[in-house]
């Protein structure tokens, strides 16, 4: 999970270019199971890194 | 063992979404196979041509049951099958006393619906605590200051639903059960993922579900209940398909079965157990390529 500040917008941005995620409160969840490939690991990749500014990078102080 | 780039290419091959999508999302719902879709036909088929099959249906009712039981490294009376984990918790939930132990142990972590089942029994005399997460962990220490000899119950998610911590499980379990304590593991955030030993976990009750890393449908859930706790405890949410002999049609007779089958209740649903074989050999063929049982 990573943290984000418009974890939603995200999960409908990836939607856009046909990567499925989903989001729980402030995290955007991905995850991977036995038929993921190294290519969609890169794809995400590819993807957050274009987003950098809309996800939370810094270490918060956090209860949870 | 690491698949192959072929092996991984052939299962992928069985998963028609990955023509147009990247899927990352199977914490939520496992992507749909061809074969799970040929068991949702071969349903309506069944339902087509034989008008009411109601007999073939419970044969598969009951397949199903052994192919869970075996998954988990249980028998299949100390399997219910249910129409989702919470139907199974509730059932469970049902059956407890709160009168001498009445402290339900819980940690942020677990799904919601774990909440909100053990609030619902504060009616019934339960006390409801937390343990509270820190920094995105949970610690077995952290149980260790709230599990005491008036707690009942400890149920505990494998994986945290958001941010995929994995819980001491174990530590907490021996630490429960040296206090009198029960365990209740909720295995839906990790079961299909890896092999499972609810012996070897000395686990009082498992429960999981279909939809996420098994790669079934939504509407199947199964719980395995401790053969000597099942027969102490008796739901008062229950059905028909609880009783030990629900083809008896005795409306004055409530005789809960005798195993784990006590804490079902209605009709079962058939179109997401049907086609089981090819759903459930999904998971099942991939583990045994991935890990060395």
């Amino acid at each position: 999970m990573l943290q984000s500040k418009e974890a939603d917008k995200l999960v409908q941005q990836f939607a856009a270019r046909n990567v499925v995620v989903s989001s729980r409160h402030d995290g955007l969840r991905i995850s991977f199971h036995v038929y993921n490939t190294l290519d969609d690991v890169r794809a995400v990749l590819q993807l957050l890194e274009e987003n950098l500014n809309q996800l939370v990078t810094e270490p918060v102080a956090s209860d949870r | 063992m690491i698949l192959t780039d072929h092996a991984v290419a052939a299962i992928r091959s069985k998963f028609p979404v990955f023509k147009e999508k990247i899927y990352l999302n199977s914490c939520s719902q496992g992507a749909l196979s061809e074969h799970v879709e040929a068991g949702f036909l071969e349903y309506l088929h069944s339902w087509h041509e034989q008008g009411s099959p109601w007999g073939l249906w419970v044969e598969h009712y009951e397949e199903a049951r052994g192919l869970f039981a075996r998954f988990i490294g249980a028998d299949p009376d100390e399997v219910a099958m249910v129409a989702s984990a919470s139907a199974g918790v509730n059932s469970i939930a049902s059956a407890l006393s709160f009168q001498q132990r009445r402290k339900v142990v819980l940690g942020e972590f677990e799904f919601p619906t774990m909440g909100h089942i053990w609030l619902a029994q504060r009616q019934r005399g339960a006390e409801v605590v937390f343990v509270k997460a820190s920094n995105d962990r949970l610690t077995a220490e952290g149980y260790d200051e709230l599990i005491d000899q008036g707690t009942l119950i400890v149920p505990l998610t494998h994986i945290c639903f958001m941010n995929g911590f994995r819980m001491p499980t174990a530590k907490i379990t021996e630490m429960a059960h040296h206090r009198g304590a029960l365990v209740l593991l909720d295995d839906y955030q990790d079961c299909g993922t890896r092999p499972v030993d609810v012996k070897a976990m000395d686990l009082d009750v498992y429960v999981s579900g279909t939809l996420k890393y098994l790669l079934g449908p939504p509407g199947l859930a199964f719980m395995y209940v401790r053969r000597s706790l099942a027969s102490l405890l008796v739901p008062s949410v229950t059905g028909w398909f609880g009783q030990a002999n629900p083809f008896a049609f005795d409306v004055r007779l409530f005789e809960p079965a005798p195993g784990a089958r006590r804490f079902e209740s209605g009709t079962p649903p058939i179109p997401s157990i049907y086609g089981r074989e090819n759903w459930a050999s999904v998971p099942r063929r991939l583990l045994t390529a991935l890990v060395r049982w």
